[in-house]
């Protein structure tokens, strides 16, 4: 267990140099100088000379790699280009917002997936399960930004029941905060609902045909319970699996969401990044998903193999993804 | 977190709106409006236009938050580095400048006590400062601390300010409360680019303590002072007890938010969050005049947006001219037909719902030097076109690739003018492009025509230099005559106004007969506030002033 | 996204049997039926949009801004005067192109990587296997925002970018179909009667791996149809003037609440052809299951 957790970190890293690597590389492959948007209103060649200086863009490219790689080891993310904070304020006060939705959507993912998974399981073949099924099926081709317009239509604009959009800080006000925060994750949780709820009626229909199960139900446990005990363990398997393959969706559906509802998160603070060339920004912003991403999944190996005893982690190289999504 | 507790509790949210829902009814009321009405604006959009409003007057009491929504967010509050017109808005509360323009966009004095007196040769500038007065930090302010901000704002590499002070040869400061200026030639622009932030001047013991990173906690004359940046959340400023007449100011505090959506921003001021915004997009005019609770203030801007051809910018900007590819380039009188073929009323009609002006020139009707002959605008005239068109014999529908900034405005904006120019036989191909890839294109000369705006200067050769000179830093067309550059520099050089007037008359016909920019459109400046405030002023450049806003002493007031 | 992005390795065996069997079980199961009949549907709505659109989906008419449905329009029209329908099929026609490309982009890149990966585990597995690590930590949609600002907003370059964002997955399905085929007894009695690697892979695995492969493109297909519509939708996909079903949503956005259907219709429209292909999908991936067992 000492050396797999060793050889996967050293992967990690590895996996995290490659990654500074592309974004480094793919962030000045992007047409567009910052310098000259600094230069904003008076582009003249001179300032543009003076802004790229300041900013460190006239060096050597594997020199400006090494700085930033240097920097980074110390956890220094330089300064915005745009607003010449630290990189790290910027970031920090972002990350928050979409912690929380992402927490907040997976909540819902993970309610409505697996009660409904369940459901279906034990009513096997019946209306239930069709009607959960076809939901299921509805819900994974519902595109979530169009579902957050049609949301925004309905309850806000039809109906009037939830803000159209904006943030309120928790800070300031937790009702507000809970109110803006309703439509943007059942927004992006429908999704994942739908794909715990698939992952959660398969395995349940495996568990209750187990030998084990059978002999619970002749021993007289009775089936409401037994529904309960593996249902449970078996559901958190399920979230956690789902959890390690669809992070990447759920950062994706995040920077979409935030779009919509105008939530000031970490998705859009990538994407406006982009658009102001805001390299310094960028480039720890995809640093930080990268590393984020890849210890969650770190995490989710371990963890499944503490869940559920039954399943040895296994030692082959990216021994995670498609096999156990295949259960 | 508690900046609202200094604001005024209870009464200025009792509009009979539970909070929560504000932004859905914003939604709403749009909804509503446009079902009972099918469609049609309650508002006239032409007399929304032309009721221009610059503040609300009334007496106002002391004290008090005011938070203030922006259109994007700020890039660094450095005076020096700074490039972004949103960041001007922060200055104001902040940082005064030498001179300020006014309501009809001439240039008053601000930290200088007159207007700046030039020598008979216009090579020597004297400005004579107000006595007195201290910087945020207690700093006296005096004329050693206008030329180090002075020098700096030519001097400091990457700075953005040193293009607009070039003619600038030497700072020196002859006395306390004079500053002397010498040019390398006669520069009549100068008060007015000394009313923006290459005037502001900066507190000479801040710079000594934060050098480059000024920004980061900046200080200059104002009447507030800077208190605190959160990284994309919020600017706050207090009142300062150093600014001259601290005694006129009467909020405390001002917050400065960046909510880049203007019906996010609406839905916001609408909710009581927000108590001033800027730029109300013109899709949510109606809304904001029609509603009881808001003012609307409503100014002419110097901002333009045109389409730039590329007649000689083959090698990028700065390079030698070369003729460029296409058949705008090639044939003037294409060019002529293309912008005849621009019925702009419509475009203002379908783009803007009517409250942008269309544009012909680069001096805003709002200047002094704009004439009869300078604000000629040629007509929209497709017989015209298509008799040019085929005149020249060329091929139809003659091919003309545009580039277009891929925002959905500029993106309605291209269709609208692709559906128009194919009318009178050219066959527009639209090329969407990022905006900060967009700018490299136009530098580079790799477009044909470049749909692109310019943020205006009170100054006409703020709009004209950089644009027509021989390697202007902005003549993406390569347009290049030894006439015009010599008219355009006579022009700057005259310091006497009337002849000044006259020359612009003169050059500006000729610069329109060229094509190389064709004008589309000027913007109108709408920003909003709370009825229960006042004092909130816009003037023709864009810039909230907040030195005399408050809360209305008493109770709300009917913005009239 | 909202896509279960791994399809469930096939079993393979003796092929034409398998698939004979597998055509008959996907036309009796009602929902497979359905899925293959809309697929085709939009596929040939696509094909003959410019014989079934009613107008020019260009052509714009002033008089006529954002109208709502009418006998004249029966979509209603956009912020420009133009015929929602007639965009809407082109839209569907631009957007299933680049849906296309995509995948295409995907297999053709990533099923020559995963035959070699899972067939040499030793030297290219390791690098194969950093190479999708990499991938996939970039969010799909980081990932196809940078390719977009890099190549820049058209698109062909929307179906590169969508493409790009696909391979890793592709790669570990075909890659955990080799390592289950090398183990097969007639991979092994290829080798011993001597067949080359490259045949063994050619004729052998690659065969026996185009079920997984028909099923992960079926499933790949509605992922780059939302794919296509999230980047065009931040301005970054296809290009006005051409329609496409996320330039639609995107443009009709800021009027949203003053002409519903400008982004009612083409949103539905992205629901049933993405609905259409998982149901084809699921069904797809049934009826190849040689155990037959609906799970």
């Amino acid at each position: 267990m000492g050396r797999y957790l060793l050889g996967r970190l050293a992967q990690s890293v590895l996996t995290l140099l490659l990654v500074s690597v592309v974004v480094f590389a793919g962030v000045r492959a992007m047409p567009g100088d910052p310098a000259l948007l600094l230069a904003g209103d008076d582009p003249d060649p001179a300032t543009v000379a003076g802004i790229r200086e300041r900013l460190g863009l006239d060096q050597p490219l594997p020199v400006q790699y090494l700085l930033w790689l240097a920097r980074m080891a110390r956890l220094d993310f330089g300064e915005s280009v745009r607003t010449g904070l630290p990189v790290a304020d910027t970031i920090w006060t972002r990350i928050p917002v979409t912690l929380e939705l992402a927490a907040l959507s997976l909540l819902v993912a993970a309610l409505i997936g697996i009660a409904t998974g369940v459901v279906a399981a034990v009513r096997q073949g019946r209306p239930a399960d069709w009607a959960a099924n076809s939901a299921a099926l509805l819900g994974m081709s519902i595109p979530n930004f169009w579902m957050g317009l049609m949301g925004v239509l309905l309850f806000a604009v039809v109906l009037g029941w939830l803000p159209a959009s904006g943030f309120v800080p928790l800070t300031e006000s937790p009702a507000g905060n809970l109110a803006s925060m309703v439509m943007p994750a059942t927004v992006l949780g429908t999704g994942l609902a739908a794909v715990i709820m698939r992952q959660t009626r398969s395995s349940m229909i495996e568990v209750l045909g187990a030998d084990y199960v059978r002999t619970a139900r002749a021993k007289g446990m009775p089936p409401h319970r037994v529904v309960l005990v593996h249902a449970l363990r078996n559901s958190l398997i399920t979230v956690l699996t789902i959890l390690g393959l669809q992070l990447g969706g759920l950062i994706s559906g995040a920077v979409v969401t935030e779009q919509i509802f105008v939530l000031p998160g970490f998705g859009r603070l990538m994407v406006e990044s982009v658009f102001t060339r805001d390299f310094p920004v960028i480039q720890a912003a995809v640093m930080v998903t990268a590393a984020g991403y890849i210890l969650v999944n770190l995490a989710v190996d371990l963890l499944y193999s503490v869940v559920d005893p039954r399943i040895r982690v296994r030692s082959a190289p990216s021994g995670r993804g498609a096999e156990r999504g295949a259960r | 977190m508690s900046p609202r507790a200094t604001r005024r509790p209870g009464r200025r949210r009792n509009r009979g709106r539970p909070r929560a829902g504000a932004p859905a009814a914003a939604l709403a009321v749009v909804l509503a409006v446009a079902a009972a009405t099918g469609c049609a604006p309650l508002v006239d959009p032409q007399r929304a236009a032309d009721e221009e409003r610059s503040v609300v007057s009334a007496p106002v009491e002391r004290g008090g938050e005011l938070v203030i929504g922006l259109e994007s967010e700020p890039d660094v509050l450095d005076p020096t580095l700074a490039s972004t017109l949103v960041g001007r808005q922060v200055f104001a509360g902040m940082c005064e400048k030498l001179y300020d323009t006014d309501a009809d966009l001439e240039v008053v004095p601000q930290l200088a006590a007159e207007l700046p007196e030039i020598s008979a040769d216009g090579l020597t500038v004297t400005i004579p400062l107000r006595e007195g007065l201290r910087f945020n930090d207690g700093t006296e302010f005096d004329a050693a601390a206008v030329k180090t901000s002075l020098d700096r704002h030519r001097e400091l590499p990457g700075s953005v300010r040193s293009t607009e002070l070039e003619p600038v040869e030497r700072v020196a400061a002859v006395d306390a409360r004079t500053v002397r200026l010498e040019l390398s030639r006669p520069y009549a622009p100068l008060a007015a680019v000394l009313a923006d932030r290459a005037g502001m001047i900066l507190s000479p013991a801040r710079l000594d303590e934060l050098g480059d990173d000024f920004g980061r906690d900046p200080v200059c004359v104002g009447p507030f002072r800077f208190v605190e940046r959160v990284a994309q959340d919020r600017i706050v400023l207090e009142r300062s007890d150093d600014y001259y007449a601290a005694d006129e100011v009467p909020l405390d505090r001002l917050v400065y938010r960046a909510i880049p959506d203007d019906t996010i921003r609406l839905a916001n001021l609408r909710s009581g969050q927000l108590d001033v915004m800027t730029e109300v997009g013109p899709d949510d005019v109606a809304t904001v005049s029609n509603e009881d609770g808001l003012v609307l203030l409503n100014q002419p801007s110097v901002q333009y947006m045109g389409i730039s051809v590329n007649i000689a910018n083959a090698d990028g900007v700065g390079e030698p001219a070369r003729p460029a590819e296409g058949a705008l380039a090639e044939d003037a009188r294409l060019r002529e037909a293309f912008a005849l073929s621009l019925d702009r009323a419509t475009v203002n009609e379908v783009v803007f719902s009517g409250l942008y002006q269309p544009a012909c020139g680069p001096i805003p009707p709002s200047s002094a030097f704009a004439t009869d002959s300078t604000q000629e605008c040629p007509p929209f005239d497709p017989d015209r076109a298509r008799e040019l068109v085929a005149q020249t014999g060329a091929a139809t529908p003659v091919p003309v690739e545009l580039m277009v900034p891929n925002d959905p405005i500029n993106l309605r904006l291209g269709q609208v003018v692709q559906a128009m120019a194919a009318e009178t036989g050219f066959s527009v191909r639209l090329r969407p492009t990022e905006f900060a890839s967009s700018i490299d294109a136009a530098r580079a000369g790799d477009f044909e025509a470049y749909v692109s705006g310019w943020s205006g200067r009170p100054d006409p050769d703020g709009n004209i230099a950089q644009f027509y000179l021989t390697g202007g830093a902005q003549n993406y067309s390569g347009h290049s005559t030894e006439e015009t550059d010599a008219l355009i520099r006579a022009a700057a050089a005259e310091t006497d106004p009337e002849r000044r007037t006259e020359r612009y008359a003169d050059l500006v016909p000729r610069l329109r007969d060229f094509n190389s920019v064709i004008y589309l459109y000027r913007n109108r400046i709408y920003a909003a506030h709370d009825a229960d405030v006042a004092g909130v002023t816009v003037y023709p450049d864009g810039i909230v002033r907040i030195r005399t806003a408050g809360y209305v002493a008493g109770g709300a007031s009917r913005g009239e | 996204m909202s896509v279960d992005a791994t399809g469930a390795p096939v079993a393979g065996g003796p092929l034409p049997a398998v698939r004979g069997r597998a055509v008959r079980r996907l036309l009796r199961d009602p929902a497979g039926l359905a899925g293959l009949v809309l697929v085709a549907g939009f596929t040939a709505a696509a094909l003959l949009a410019p014989v079934l659109a009613p107008q020019d989906p260009a052509a714009v008419d002033f008089e006529q801004v954002m109208g709502r449905p009418a006998p004249s329009a029966p979509l209603g029209t956009d912020e420009l005067g133009r015929d929602q329908l007639s965009r809407v099929l082109y839209g569907l026609r631009s957007s299933l192109t680049v849906a296309a490309l995509a995948v295409l982009l995907a297999v053709v890149v990533a099923v020559p990587l995963g035959l070699l990966a899972g067939y040499y585990r030793r030297w290219v597995d390791p690098v194969v296997s950093r190479l999708t690590d990499v991938l996939l930590a970039f969010p799909f949609l980081v990932l196809a925002v940078g390719l977009a600002a890099i190549l820049g907003p058209s698109l062909l370059n929307a179906a590169i970018a969508v493409g790009v964002a696909q391979i890793p997955t592709v790669i570990r399905v075909m890659r955990a179909e080799t390592l289950r085929l090398s183990a097969e007894s007639f991979v092994d009695g290829a080798i011993a009667a001597g067949a080359g690697d490259a045949a063994v892979l050619a004729r052998h695995v690659l065969p026996n791996a185009a079920n997984a492969l028909l099923v992960q493109v079926t499933v790949g297909i509605p992922a780059a149809v939302i794919g296509e519509a999230m980047l065009s939708f931040l301005g970054l996909g296809v290009q006005p003037p051409t329609p496409s079903l996320g330039v639609m949503l995107s443009s009709a956005q800021p009027f949203f609440a003053q002409a519903p259907w400008l982004v009612v219709f083409p949103g539905l429209v992205i629901v049933a052809v993405t609905l259409a292909f998982n149901l084809l999908g699921d069904a797809l991936r049934d009826a190849l299951d040689p155990k037959g067992v609906r799970r």
